[in-house]
């Protein structure tokens, strides 16, 4: 049994969202706003009929509105009706294991991303046809993607041949000492909440890009903030997660290592070490604003940070623009300087 | 009574004209007056009038124009069958010329004028070339005008002057001219210099170097003027991911291990100064710009040549 949750107006009964920026729930309709503590009052004092659905298999959900059908895919935790635009959270989905520890809350609303990514697309040159239109934009969505912290602790070690040159000279040669090293280096790194997401459909890599989310605003989970707004439950689990995590933080602890030795002129990493203890790891959602957009048969990410506001993405570049340009510089610049020249009293001598 | 004296004056002056030297031939010349300059119409209405004056008009048919008197008659009539081979083969005019005075100061004034305001040259340029001997200045020179220009150059006139110069001091002045034909005609039968392949003559017939277009000039700065635009406008518009480091969750990072044993040491040295190689010799010698220099006369038109004093 799978529970479809909508948070409704007490005034008017329309469909509730969660507004971050001031911590409260907006009615849309009646302009009312609520925090979380007078909904759950006012709940209590009228029963909220609770609706269900037995249509399990097919991933599908009566809206507790308007009765219509919403289809969503597994790992789909929130949504809203393509019907009556009222928010579904499914809860059975965030119950057990699929139970979010703490939740950052966007604080970008859509319009902000939008602009934001209209931003980014300014003063390019070469940006493809259509890529920012408004068409393209209006896909943006907001996502509480998944995301693992992990507490981790690696005892790092390092041997590497290194080389340190010093030159002096007399009145009649110049002397190179070269000395050879053989450097020994470890140390204890300490990472405390590195984030990586668990969703496969997410690119580590774009979503390792919009980091840092600041923890400090990391708040206790709860059902209601995911209203108006898309969410998703893990599904790659947290020791697979963990394996790109491990290699950021290797790559950087052995780093940290090697900087310490760059009192030499040269250093040559022979044997590597790393011994990778977790400490602890949450479960949590953050907010990310996602946009994708279709050049040449591929597919660019974009995704906004939906807590510090920070957008990342690949843009490409126009080929078909980028040959005119060319073109067009190099037949245009080639006639001006033949005409300077010819103005100049050289002659074309055949 | 007084008839009669006046006619043994003048059977006494005709005896003492035939005693001057037989050598003088007489030399065809007519007069210049200021309301008939006898120039071409182009040359007039310049203020040439009196250097057009002070040329002497003379039938430009006759080529050898001693008025210095240097030549014998014999000499002259074998100049002129040269000068007339000299012409027929290489379709410039020649004009061979001794003065005992320059009213003009210099030997290239006089050339020049000497072929300018006479009727010398052939074809609409006036090809052709003047050889001088002043007496005045002692100077040998050579005027060239039209395609002579471009035919000779100054190193073939000045190889042209040292081919008549050598006889010059012996006073030998047929041979001057002799051989200076000779060597003109044979620099034509090399035909254009290398130098002066980008000479060419505008409408009014002064010759003029054309600059060649600087094709790989001008495609290095094309390829510039296209490449840094496109560059710019290039990384402009691409925006790629970047990897970020994990430093910012680095909470406490402790250097346990921190061992570095000396494995080997090598010393090496060097000379400190290089060995100096031998000092270049400077080249020497001035470089002689090739091709024809030229100049314009009193009636503006150009010519080329050169001159030697002895």
């Amino acid at each position: 049994m799978k529970k479809v949750v909508d948070y409704k107006c007490p005034n008017c009964g329309a469909s509730l969202k969660y507004k971050s920026k001031e911590n409260k729930f907006k009615c849309d309709y009646c302009k009312g706003e609520f925090t979380l503590k007078e909904l759950k009052k006012s709940k209590k004092e009228t029963p909220e009929k609770e609706e269900y659905n037995y249509l399990d298999d097919m991933n599908s959900y009566h809206c507790s509105n308007c009765g219509a059908m919403i289809i969503s895919l597994d790992n789909i935790t929130s949504t809203t009706c393509l019907y009556c635009k009222s928010n579904a959270i499914i809860k059975n989905r965030l119950s057990g294991i699929y139970k979010p520890d703490k939740i950052i809350t966007f604080k970008y609303e859509k319009e902000d991303a939008i602009k934001a990514f209209l931003d980014i697309c300014k003063k390019r040159p070469l940006l493809p046809k259509n890529f920012n239109n408004p068409d393209n934009i209006s896909e943006m969505e907001g996502l509480y993607v998944p995301f693992w912290l992990y507490d981790i602790k690696n005892d790092a070690y390092l041997n590497a041949d290194c080389t340190r040159v010093t030159t002096w000279m007399d009145s009649k040669n110049i002397y190179t000492k070269t000395s050879y090293y053989n450097v020994e280096r470890g140390g204890i790194f300490t990472f405390k909440s590195v984030p990586n997401d668990g969703a496969s459909r997410f690119d580590d890599k774009i979503m390792n890009a919009i980091e840092p989310f600041d923890y400090k605003e990391l708040k206790d989970f709860e059902t209601s903030y995911l209203a108006g707004f898309l969410s998703e439950r893990y599904d790659v689990n947290r020791d697979e997660a963990l394996k790109n995590a491990k290699e950021r933080i290797i790559f950087d602890s052995i780093n940290s290592l090697k900087q310490n030795t760059s009192t030499y002129n040269t250093t040559l990493v022979k044997n590597t070490k790393n011994d990778i203890s977790v400490t602890d790891i949450k479960y949590v959602l953050l907010p990310v604003w996602v946009l994708n957009i279709k050049y040449k048969d591929k597919i660019y990410h974009f995704a906004m940070n939906g807590e510090t506001g920070k957008l990342v993405g690949e843009i490409p570049v126009d080929t078909k623009k980028l040959w005119i340009l060319i073109l067009s510089l190099f037949f245009g610049s080639f006639l001006i300087i033949f005409l300077i020249f010819l103005l100049l009293g050289y002659k074309v001598i055949l | 009574m007084k008839k009669l004296i006046y006619y043994i004056a003048f059977l006494l002056l005709l005896f003492f004209i035939n005693l001057l030297p037989t050598s003088a031939k007489e030399i065809l010349t007519c007069e210049r007056t200021k309301d008939d300059l006898k120039v071409r119409e182009e040359l007039k209405n310049n203020n040439n009038q009196s250097a057009i004056l002070e040329t002497p008009c003379v039938d430009a048919s006759s080529k050898i124009y001693d008025f210095a008197d240097l030549l014998s008659d014999q000499e002259e009539e074998t100049l002129f069958l040269e000068v007339s081979d000299f012409i027929k083969e290489t379709n410039y005019d020649l004009a061979i010329v001794t003065i005992n005075e320059n009213p003009k100061g210099t030997a290239r004034n006089y050339a020049d004028d000497f072929y300018d305001y006479n009727n010398f040259g052939i074809n609409a340029t006036r090809d052709g070339l003047v050889f001088l001997i002043d007496m005045d200045t002692r100077e040998l020179y050579i005027s060239t005008t039209g395609y002579a220009i471009k035919t000779y150059d100054d190193s073939r006139i000045e190889s042209i002057l040292d081919s008549g110069y050598y006889y010059i001091s012996d006073e030998e002045y047929y041979e001057v001219f002799s051989n200076m034909i000779e060597k003109t005609s044979y620099y034509y039968s090399l035909g254009t210099p290398n130098d002066n392949e980008n000479l060419i003559f505008d409408d009014n017939g002064n010759p003029y170097y054309v600059r060649e277009m600087p094709y790989v000039l001008i495609i290095f700065l094309t390829v510039i003027i296209t490449l840094i635009p496109t560059l710019i406008c290039y990384f402009k518009t691409r925006l790629k991911i970047k990897v970020l480091s994990t430093n910012s969750y680095l909470e406490n990072q402790e250097i346990t291990l921190k061992t570095d044993r000396l494995v080997n040491t090598i010393i090496t040295h060097t000379p400190r100064y290089s060995s100096s190689g031998g000092s270049g010799s400077s080249g020497s010698g001035s470089s002689s710009h090739g091709g024809s220099s030229f100049h314009s006369s009193s009636s503006s038109s150009s010519h080329g040549g050169g001159g030697r004093h002895f």
